[in-house]
């Protein structure tokens, strides 16, 4: 295990004269499968509205950073904080509630439901959330129009194009509004233009709700889409300098 | 990704010896593609831990289905031996009476019970040396010993063996060879016993001299309805199983459609990726074959420790034909390519992946109606004509199309109904739009309950149907009466010292006896005795005459007629029997005796043939002729000992009496048997089918991981997803087990108007069938939640 | 200013004669192009103007120049200001950035840093077109997506030179 490096982002934020306390923190993430480790005292800050990038080579832990950090995995060791509350410490249900309610997740593939329509899709979290399924099919529907794929809103994920069902799985991150959306190599599986596309409308729609964007990516041009960028590297994370 | 390569390679270096692809290919050409194509999906079925998994999946399901069809083809050969060796050591002699002779013996029935499980048992004095030794033993037991099957020798050496041991009062010499018993849990024994003797030269069914020692033995002819009960259960039976192992084959279709989607990409044909799904297929139905084989050979070692429903077998008599072990071998490899090529039918595996038909064409509901149309025709000569000899194949064949028309109409009604599915909360929407999806898949996985509950519901109530036949009222209370002594009597004295000694046991609350015998009303002079009216007696106290007839204010010394005039004058010595007319032994009926009738609960016991009813101060036990006892004993009911005391003590008096149990019904003993294989067949059936469901549902799980991964990351909670699984299974359960009940009521209905038995319903059990399917459902269901619980982890999105 | 800091970081190691650092020189970097004494005899002159470099000593016999160069403490600060400060990003730059790392790796200094500050120079420039093509007409975009796409060379070029650091640093100990 390496030891935990000092944490830069303090002095960026004194840098760049941002008060607010970070949404998101994690610090010190321990986190192995098996005997190799993935993190080894990763830390981690975002703030409000904020998109950043995690960088770093394939197998450096930036996607276990990512599912530490959106609760889904729990760390060996460390701490992560969602708006001062320990994350780590909360049940599964809570952290389940969690998600549900502040979080979205776009993935690389396979992520969209193969037997509902894309509506149905959209409309997913918002139902597991407790939304009447009128209400939330409606609100879904919006969604779809502002990703400009409002005519496969009937069509099986099955059906439609790779840079379709990425956006459709954007609208889906997006549509219940969540504090914080998880990006985890959202432009994978898609070409230059579809991938610039999917990228303009997911930070457009993150700047307009609010919402925070964790980026996991190995793409230089995607990670150009964010306000600043983490690299991983051996399971440590370090921020390189702010640029604004 | 190693499959693939390696079927590069083997493309490249096959291309040389194959000619120019443009040149149309050899026959040998072919043939040489043929198993090229064949052997990569061997490989496939065995590279990679994902693919060893599956194959080990379909090869274990496959396998106990191959074991259960294996055990099934057993059976015709285990009913002959058995019955083979009854026949080889049954003692009964038919024919004219017999004089001692040296090839003759005298066996008295020693047959007995112990905790409710048979003892067979036989008491021997032979009256020469010549008599034929029975099979199973070496030698006839002397006087006071006797040889034992090795299950008896453990009861009686058992500290619970001792009441046992008193009735049995004889040294053991010996034990009884294997092929002089039924089964290797069967409670026998050969008694030597010097006491007996026929006091004239009549036989009775419980003493008797015979020269016949095995191979007399009569087959009574089973019943027809008998016949077709077996049929019918072997159908019930043997059907679903045949349905579960073709979906066995079908056990990781998705992932396996992939790779032959990656075949395609290096240059395979249509036909090419074909016959490499069907050597895939192939490996896992040959290793099937071969489990099937060891699970068989497992269950044989096992089964002769073990006893279902009473009944016990030798492992080396559960052997399968040659004929349909060979059979097995070959076809369930075939109809596991045979199920892989329709399943591909519907999917077209182009280079770049799989496209499953998006809007799947709509299933036609006509050739679905065929098959059970085509049943109900066929079913219908006997229908019409009843059971007769010219349409025996034709009544199976009906059957099952009959039943396999469930699980040709379980899909359209599937799809049907699921379409209009998808309201409502989350997890019912998951669950619906994944059958409307896949709604072919469902309907193969419950395809096996559904036709095996309709199968049982028909035999069921079949089976409720003809009972009234097979069942004969006793026509005892059995709160009043709990046991029950037939047998004859030599006279007073014995019937007094056997009432008194069963009074005296421990446990015994009540005797009441009564002996039965005929009289003739002697007719004109000259006349034939043969035609004389024939008056049945019936002896006993007060108490014994009242439970068969009403006699108000019966007093010892009181007599009472049924249909015999006062004042007639009787000859209580039967004229009819063999040899030299007896001396007539007269005796007249009282002029005061009042005139009463039976009690309809003693038509069973007592005659309907005009009686006499006599207390023994009118009319002693000692004047009649082949007095026939019957003693009703009233047992304490906590006391499970008591009713073996009783036996002993009936014993005591003379070893060929035994004291039986007494239920309200008495059944047809092969009737039971059937039933019982029925039930232990049922079982295994649908619990072999619940262990498909579970490991079907597994899979399917399996093969979505990331998907569940990523449903967990939304904050999905696992009870939605369990619901939704739940659901997915239940819909298709619903309907099918809708669509048994309905057909199971019909086959029911028909096979009853063909054996000509009222149409009704046991409405209890066929819901306890339609529930026990349900149940089974569920189990699966529950068996799988595991495996999704731990498919819910993060872990599934790890693909990097 | 290239060769002068090379040279300067040459020259950090240990006081060396003129044709000394020519030679070390063309080795490390000179592949292609190699150095004329005449540009080490003007940068050496300019350095030693700055009071960057000092002469320790000459030695007697014939030639261009015998005079033995050292490094002054300006020099060294000289040599750090320019290994940290980012190059500007821009097309062809891998002669000067591999310069400086090899010159970091030579003297002791860290070149992951070098490669790290780049990395987020590039980035920040590469951020700011990105910011612009969201802004722009279509022709705009295509003229910022040029410059992105060479960019996105160069982080290519950083990220691979980092993870091959420590090799690099081994061969050029050997």
């Amino acid at each position: 295990m390496t030891p935990t490096t000092p944490t830069a982002p303090t002095a960026h934020a004194a840098n760049r004269g941002v008060t607010d306390a970070p949404l998101l923190a994690a610090a010190g993430l321990h986190k192995s499968y098996g005997a190799t480790p993935a993190l080894a005292g990763a830390d981690f800050e975002i703030r409000g509205g904020e998109i950043v990038a995690v960088m770093g080579p394939s197998g450096s832990g930036k996607s276990t950073l990512l599912h530490c950090l959106a609760g889904i995995v729990s760390p060996e060791a460390g701490t992560v904080h969602y708006q001062g509350q320990e994350l780590t410490a909360l049940s599964d249900a809570r952290r389940s509630a969690l998600r549900r309610s502040d979080f979205g997740f776009v993935f690389q593939f396979g992520q969209l439901v193969p037997e509902l329509t894309c509506l149905e899709n959209v409309a997913l979290p918002l139902r597991l959330a407790g939304t009447r399924r009128r209400e939330a099919e409606a609100r879904a529907a919006e969604w779809l129009q502002r990703l400009e794929v409002a005519d496969v809103a009937a069509k099986r994920p099955g059906e439609v194009s790779g840079g379709q069902g990425q956006r459709v799985a954007i609208a889906r991150a997006l549509a219940p509004r969540p504090r914080v959306v998880f990006a985890d190599e959202p432009t994978g599986a898609l070409d230059s233009l579809n991938g610039e596309r999917a990228m303009q409308l997911l930070t457009a729609a993150a700047r307009d709700t609010g919402a925070a964007v964790v980026l996991v990516t190995h793409e230089v041009r995607v990670a150009a889409y964010s306000d600043r960028e983490v690299v991983v590297r051996d399971g440590r994370a370090t921020t390189s300098a702010v640029a604004l | 990704m190693t499959a693939a390569g390696g079927a590069l390679d083997h493309r490249q270096t096959a291309a040389p010896g194959g000619g120019p692809p443009t040149d149309a290919p050899g026959p040998g050409d072919r043939l040489r593609g043929w198993a090229r194509d064949l052997s990569l999906g061997a490989r496939f079925a065995l590279t990679g831990r994902e693919a060893i998994v599956r194959t080990v999946l379909s090869a274990l399901g496959v396998g106990l289905g191959v074991a259960m069809l294996l055990l099934g083809t057993t059976v015709p050969g285990l009913v002959a031996d058995r019955s083979q060796r009854s026949a080889a050591r049954d003692l009964t002699y038919f024919g004219a009476t017999l004089k001692p002779g040296p090839d003759t013996m005298l066996v008295g029935e020693g047959d007995t019970s112990w905790h409710g499980e048979d003892v067979y048992g036989k008491l021997l004095k032979p009256e020469g040396s010549a008599v034929k030794v029975v099979a199973g033993l070496t030698a006839y037991p002397a006087p006071g010993t006797m040889y034992v099957s090795p299950a008896l020798r453990r009861v009686l050496a058992s500290p619970q063996g001792s009441l046992l041991r008193d009735r049995l009062p004889y040294r053991i010499v010996g034990t009884i060879a294997d092929d002089g018993l039924l089964g290797p849990s069967e409670l026998a024994y050969y008694a030597g016993d010097g006491a007996l003797h026929l006091s004239g030269a009549e036989s009775n069914q419980d003493l008797y001299r015979t020269n016949s020692i095995g191979g007399h033995y009569v087959d009574s002819g089973m019943n027809p309805v008998l016949v077709l009960l077996s049929v019918v259960a072997f159908v019930v039976l043997l059907l679903p199983i045949a349905v579960f192992v073709a979906t066995a084959a079908r056990f990781g279709g998705e992932r396996r459609d992939r790779r032959l989607a990656a075949l395609r990409l290096i240059g395979a044909d249509i036909s090419g990726t074909h016959r490499t799904a069907a050597g895939e297929a192939l490996v896992g139905g040959a290793l099937g074959v071969l489990a099937g084989f060891f699970f068989f050979q497992v269950g044989r070692a096992v089964i002769g420790g073990i006893e279902i429903a009473g009944l016990s077998v030798f492992p080396r008599d559960v052997t399968p034909g040659l004929g349909m072990a060979g059979l097995i071998a070959l076809a369930v490899p075939a109809c596991s390519i045979v199920v892989t090529a329709l399943a591909l039918r519907g999917v077209t595996i182009e280079p770049l992946g799989v496209v499953r038909r998006s809007a799947p064409v709509r299933r036609r509901l006509w050739w679905r109606l065929l098959p059970p149309l085509l049943g109900v025709a066929m079913l219908l000569p006997s229908l019409l004509g009843g059971l007769g000899d010219g349409n025996s194949l034709l009544l199976p064949t009906g059957m099952i199309l009959l039943l396999v028309g469930v699980a040709a109409l379980l899909p359209w009604v599937i799809e049907r109904v699921v379409a209009r599915l998808g309201a409502g909360p989350v997890p019912i929407q998951l669950g619906s739009r994944r059958l409307q999806l896949s709604g072919g898949t469902a309907a193969r996985a419950v395809a096996g309950i559904t036709v095996a509950v309709a199968g049982a519901i028909g035999i069921q109530t079949l089976f409720a149907g003809v009972t009234a036949d097979f069942t004969k009222q006793s026509g005892l209370d059995t709160q009043r009466v709990q046991a029950l002594l037939t047998h004859d009597v030599t006279g007073a004295q014995q019937l007094d010292e056997l009432t008194g000694r069963l009074r005296a046991v421990d446990g015994v609350l009540g005797v009441t006896a009564r002996v039965t015998a005929m009289a003739v009303e002697p007719g004109a002079p000259g006349s034939s005795p043969s035609n004389w009216n024939q008056v049945q007696l019936v002896v006993g106290d007060c108490a014994a005459l009242e439970s068969v007839a009403r006699v108000g204010g019966c007093r010892p010394g009181g007599v009472y007629t049924v249909g015999v005039p006062v004042g007639t004058t009787l000859d209580l010595a039967d004229p009819n029997g063999d040899g030299p007319p007896p001396k007539p032994r007269l005796w007249k009926v009282p002029a005061g005796a009042p005139q009463t009738a039976l009690s309809g609960s003693a038509s069973t016991v007592v005659s309907n043939a005009p009686t006499v009813l006599a207390t023994p101060q009118a009319l002693s036990v000692d004047r009649l002729v082949l007095p026939y006892a019957q003693l009703q004993l009233r047992l304490a009911q906590n006391d499970p000992d008591a009713l073996e005391r009783a036996r002993n003590a009936a014993v005591s008096v003379d070893p060929t009496m035994a004291v039986t149990t007494v239920s309200s019904s008495v059944t047809l003993h092969s009737f039971d048997a059937l039933r019982r294989g029925l039930i232990v067949g049922a079982t295994a059936t649908m619990v072999l089918i619940g262990l498909s469901l579970a490991l079907g549902t597994i899979e399917q799980l399996r093969e979505r991981r990331r998907l569940l991964a990523v449903l967990v990351a939304f904050g999905t909670r696992r009870s939605t997803l369990a619901l939704s699984v739940l659901w997915q299974t239940l819909v298709p359960i619903l309907l099918g087990l809708g669509l048994a009940l309905g057909f199971g009521v019909g086959l029911g209905a028909v096979l009853l108007r063909i054996t000509r038995a009222p149409v009704g319903f046991d409405w209890t059990s066929v819901m306890q069938l339609v529930g026990t399917g349900l149940a089974v459902a569920l189990l699966a269901t529950l068996i799988s939640m595991p495996a999704l619980w731990r498919l819910m982890r993060a872990d599934g999105l790890r693909t990097e | 200013m290239t060769i002068g800091h090379t040279l300067l970081g040459l020259l950090e190691s240990g006081p060396r004669h003129g044709y000394d650092l020519k030679r070390a020189f063309d080795e490390r970097f000179g592949h292609d192009r190699p150095l004329h004494y005449g540009q080490v005899y003007a940068t050496m002159a300019r350095l030693l103007k700055n009071g960057l470099v000092e002469v320790e000593g000459i030695e007697a016999g014939e030639g261009p120049d015998r005079k033995r160069y050292a490094i002054t403490d300006a020099g060294v600060t000289d040599v750090e200001q320019w290994l940290a400060q980012p190059e500007r990003p821009e097309p062809y730059l891998q002669s000067a950035l591999y310069t400086k790392v090899v010159v970091a790796l030579l003297t002791g200094r860290s070149a992951q840093d070098i490669l790290d500050t780049q990395r987020s120079e590039h980035l920040r420039l590469m951020r700011e077109l990105t910011r612009r093509k969201a802004g722009g007409d279509l022709p705009d975009q295509l003229i910022c997506d040029h410059a992105l796409f060479h960019l996105e060379a160069d982080m290519r070029w950083l990220e691979l030179t980092a993870a091959r650091i420590d090799q690099l640093a081994e061969e050029l100990t050997r």
